[in-house]
């Protein structure tokens, strides 16, 4: 009798597990609130697939994941990040405190370098129909494995600049505030926004680089990071690249050894962040946000030397979303928590009225 | 007189297993007060900004019950109920594939000769390797769920088949000699005979089905999670939320493991199989 119980006991859990979790599965969500906007969390990498999947109704992500999409009719524009933010900055060149008080003159060849290889991506751009915008399209090509004209759809959408303007400042103070505001962060030691991001930026680096002449031979090693795939980050790709520079890259041309850390570049700024941490890394490119983040939360201390891009985000959907007002109860997906385009989606959405959930609360 | 020694007897022993658990609890007590002040000295020692001490972390613990987290808008019972989903969708669906297919690979020999192959390649796979092609392929829900699904279903599966293989043969006889057919010997003798086998490896696939489930929602989960909590605290660098949800999936992992052990133990006792 006793076995038999135990065995009916046993058959009852487990038709009860079974029984929730179909439950579970097919249980009818809440309603939605009016106006109410859920977001989910998938790589830019995988927004496309979810597009075509139904998944998303839409999604914020960066170039050249936005082409993708675009070029394959998979989705459509709703805002550009530059039409939400004009001219805001997206990804920096950083380096670690302490390697740009003991190395001050490779972090000026280094920063040189981002300039010069800069300066030759805008003025590549600037001729579409001259060799060296036919040379651009290859190397974009090749590093971020796509055809050459996602990669001249994703050029047009990015603003390739070095400097630390007065309205880059402005910016990074707004988007610290931002975090501050959401809870995210806060000025720990610092006595306000602005000492922050004068305590973040060392805005003297530029000076110094414009000062900086070539070298015929190598005069140190830098260990650099980067960001997986990301076109924002072309300066660096063409940097590295030994046929834009006429033969040497252009860090060789200044008299540098860089050596690509991990190769296959850091999945997002987070990871460039911890690998500053770690001391692997003496230099990096990544989002401003996730270094401001880090910086505050962590202390991991770094200095913004120059800019790599501005705008170059953007929010797409699918076919039948017209606006962004078309999103109400639908789902958006974003990289996630930490990110510029995270950030922007936050911020849009409650500007325009709607309360923002994580899907599937 | 020997009923008097023998109940003096019974008294003594239950003294002394109360005493041996009193001893056991002491150590436990010792043992988990050495790890937390060893965890302290090494925070205030290396004063790294990662390394939160355990009072931060218990700080974060107790906030993240009370306030939803600021990056993701739930509060940490919400992560827990949302990975709890998974972990019980995920067990389901392994447990209502494995325990016939493991009755079956036991019982009929040319079904385990034509899926023991398959199975031997995919066991060795860790099931977190399975993470970015479940994302892309079937999306952030069943991601997670069929993760934990790959990580319950092989131990399930293995005790099934031990246990349908373990049968005393002499109960088989016994079964035969009473006129019991091939369907009554699978369903009155080997089918309850497996149970406590299957109780064993629900119990290892408890605690593989929690290091799946963390490493699954790293990829993105509806409805939040603690291993997405775990992954957003630590790329936005707030490190002792991150300890905190470390702790929970502990706490989480040693409670479910423990009460199926229990219960295991318990059906193993009252089929005399202790």
């Amino acid at each position: 009798m006793e076995k038999k119980t135990t065995q009916l006991l046993a058959v009852a859990v487990v038709a009860i597990v079974v029984i929730a979790a179909v439950a579970i599965i097919f249980w009818p969500d809440g309603d939605g609130e009016e106006k109410t906007l859920y977001w989910t969390p998938v790589p830019p990498k995988d927004q496309q697939a979810n597009f075509v999947s139904g998944a998303i109704d839409a999604g914020v992500s960066w170039e050249p994941y936005c082409s993708d999409s675009i070029l394959a009719g998979d989705a459509h524009v709703l805002k550009w990040s530059g039409d939400i933010w004009p001219n805001h900055p997206c990804c920096v060149l950083a380096v670690k405190t302490s390697y740009l008080s003991s190395n001050p003159d490779l972090v000026a060849r280094m920063t040189r370098a981002h300039i010069e290889a800069d300066l030759w991506v805008v003025d590549a751009l600037a001729h579409p129909d001259g060799a060296n915008y036919t040379l651009l399209m290859q190397i974009g090509a090749t590093f971020s494995g796509r055809s050459t004209d996602v990669v001249a759809a994703a050029s047009e959408h990015i603003g390739f600049s070095y400097g630390l303007s007065s309205e880059v400042i402005d910016y990074l103070e707004e988007f610290t505030q931002m975090f501050i505001d959401l809870n995210q962060t806060s000025l720990g030691s610092y006595a306000s926004v602005e000492d922050f991001v004068s305590n973040l930026l060392d805005t003297s680096v530029i000076d110094e680089a414009m000062a900086v002449q070539p070298s015929e031979t190598i005069l140190g090693t830098v260990n650099l990071g980067f960001l997986a795939g990301d076109l924002h980050q072309f300066a660096r790709v063409v940097a590295m690249n030994s046929t834009a520079g006429g033969g040497e890259t252009f860090y060789e041309k200044f008299g540098l050894n860089v050596i690509a850390v991990n190769p296959a570049g850091y999945v997002n700024g987070p990871a460039v962040m911890d690998a500053f941490a770690a001391g692997v890394i003496d230099v990096g490119y990544l989002g401003a946000p996730p270094a401001i983040l880090k910086k505050l939360n962590v202390g991991t201390d770094i200095k913004v030397v120059a800019l790599a891009n501005t705008e170059g985000s953007a929010i797409l959907a699918v076919d039948g979303i017209g606006s962004f007002n078309d999103l109400n109860n639908k789902t958006v997906a974003t990289p996630g928590p930490g990110s510029i385009q995270h950030l922007l989606f936050l911020v849009y959405a409650k500007e325009q009225g709607f309360t923002v959930k994580l899907k599937g609360t | 007189m020997s009923g008097t020694y023998s109940s003096k007897n019974q008294s003594m022993s239950r003294k002394a297993v109360l005493r041996r658990r009193l001893q056991n609890i002491t150590i436990i007590i010792i043992s988990l007060t050495a790890f937390i002040l060893f965890w302290w000295g090494l925070a205030i020692l290396l004063d790294l900004q990662y390394l939160p001490p355990p009072d931060e972390v218990f700080d974060a613990f107790i906030k993240s019950f009370t306030t939803p987290d600021p990056n993701i808008g739930t509060t940490m019972d919400q992560n827990i109920v949302a990975s709890f989903q998974r972990f019980i969708q995920g067990f389901a669906l392994a447990f209502v594939v494995a325990l016939p297919l493991g009755l079956l690979m036991g019982f009929v020999p040319w079904v385990d000769t034509f899926s023991r192959p398959i199975v031997e390649i995919f066991r060795p796979i860790p099931p977190i390797a399975w993470v970015p092609f479940f994302f892309v392929a079937f999306g952030a829900f069943w991601n997670p769920v069929l993760t934990v699904f790959i990580g319950v279903f092989f131990p399930l599966l293995t005790n099934v088949i031990l246990g349908v293989r373990s049968v005393d043969e002499s109960l088989l006889d016994a079964a035969r000699t009473q006129g019991a057919g091939r369907v009554l010997l699978f369903s009155k003798v080997i089918l309850p005979f497996s149970i406590p086998y299957l109780m064993t490896g629900v119990t290892i696939g408890m605690g593989v089905g929690w290091m799946c489930i963390v490493a699954a929602e790293w990829f993105g989960a509806i409805g939040g999670g603690v291993g997405y909590y775990i992954l957003v605290q630590e790329n936005v660098g707030m490190y002792p939320n991150m300890f905190a949800g470390i702790a929970v999936v502990a706490i989480l992992g040693l409670l479910t493991v423990s009460l199926s052990g229990y219960l295991e133990k318990i059906i193993r006792r009252r089929m005399g199989m202790s």
